[in-house]
């Protein structure tokens, strides 16, 4: 239901090829497989989308920290970043995130509208700071 | 630059098509018919309810949504037969177990086993059909739960449904190492990375 939510309220009504999404599969239930992985991808379909399957936790461990999750892996969250940042040895902070059903702040619970204000605001912002770079790359 | 119309409702009763998905309805339609006799005659004097319905179920607006279908078309005995789908929750083509239309009062339930109320629960539409035929309005009955619905007209019934196209997954190792690559390469762009069950 969340990346259908992502869809509607995001890709759908950013159409701006400066923006990427990133979908990571896994067992966040604790049963899921890899071949149960294209019945979530169906519902997230879009050209500026890359799906992945991770049967592991490991990388959801390493996604607690920047956003200042305690005691259970980073399932079911949406981390927004701008551009110029990079992954090194950890992942980096976002510069936004949201998330569904952890021991986050209330505010940050997933909203299609302050999801898709969030990315703008950063499509936004690249545009003013590079307006000549950005020109034509627009869909 | 071509003006593009929303699909308009046919106004006169169209014929079903009989497609191979319809038929456990429509035999589902024929044994609630057989069972329960006259009394079972669902508003089959009225084409009203006829046709793909699509819509949303909301109960949380940008929060928690979600895409549902109803199709109905008649049994040849002129009842009313259809199906659900609420592919979320992987609901494809899920029997209607009674359908009516009295005045614009628009009902529909079926029963599936439920987590929070247990087995063969009743789940009730209960809605309004607008003057023009075009949508319906209302809500969902789940229990003591009431989630709003609303059903705009797309197509008639039988229309062949568009197959979803399944993107790609790729398989990472465990440190996200496709990932953490992808992110870098494509780092002059805004990135959304979000984390999510197949399930």
């Amino acid at each position: 239901m969340s990346a259908r939510v992502v869809q509607r309220y995001v890709l759908d009504k950013i159409d701006d090829d400066r923006l990427r999404t990133y979908v990571v599969w896994g067992p966040m239930l604790g049963e899921e497989t890899e071949a149960d992985a294209p019945k979530g991808s169906v519902f997230l379909n879009d050209p500026r989308s890359s799906h992945f399957w991770t049967g592991a936790h490991t990388l959801v461990e390493a996604l607690q920290d920047p956003i200042g999750l305690e005691d259970e892996p980073a399932w079911d969250v949406f981390l927004v970043y701008g551009p110029g940042v990079q992954w090194g040895e950890t992942p980096p902070v976002p510069d936004y995130y949201m998330h569904h059903g952890r021991s986050l702040p209330e505010e940050r619970h997933l909203n299609g509208n302050k999801l898709f204000e969030a990315v703008s605001r950063l499509l936004t912002a690249r545009a003013e700071e590079t307006p000549a770079a950005v020109a034509g790359s627009s869909k | 630059m071509h003006e593009v119309s929303e699909p308009q409702r046919p106004r006169s009763r169209r014929a079903m098509t009989l497609t191979p998905a319809l038929v456990p309805a429509l035999a589902s339609a024929l044994v609630l018919a057989l069972l329960l006799g006259p009394t079972s005659q669902l508003a089959a004097s009225d084409s009203g309810l006829e046709g793909i319905w699509k819509g949303m179920l909301v109960s949380k607006a940008a929060e928690v949504e979600a895409e549902i279908l109803i199709e109905v078309g008649r049994t040849p005995e002129g009842d009313y037969a259809g199906t659900f789908d609420m592919p979320v929750q992987n609901y494809i083509f899920h029997p209607l177990d009674t359908i009516s239309l009295e005045g614009s009062k628009v009902a529909f339930d079926f029963y599936r086993d439920s987590e929070r109320r247990g087995k063969n629960a009743r789940f009730a539409f209960e809605g309004e059909l607008s003057e023009d035929g075009q949508k319906i309005t209302g809500n969902v009955i789940d229990g003591d739960i009431r989630i709003p619905f609303h059903l705009t007209w797309t197509d008639p019934p039988g229309t062949p449904r568009e197959e979803p196209t399944v993107p790609d997954v790729a398989t990472m190792s465990d440190d996200g190492d496709k990932l953490r690559d992808a992110f870098n390469r494509e780092q002059d762009h805004v990135r959304l990375v979000m984390t999510l069950s197949p399930t």
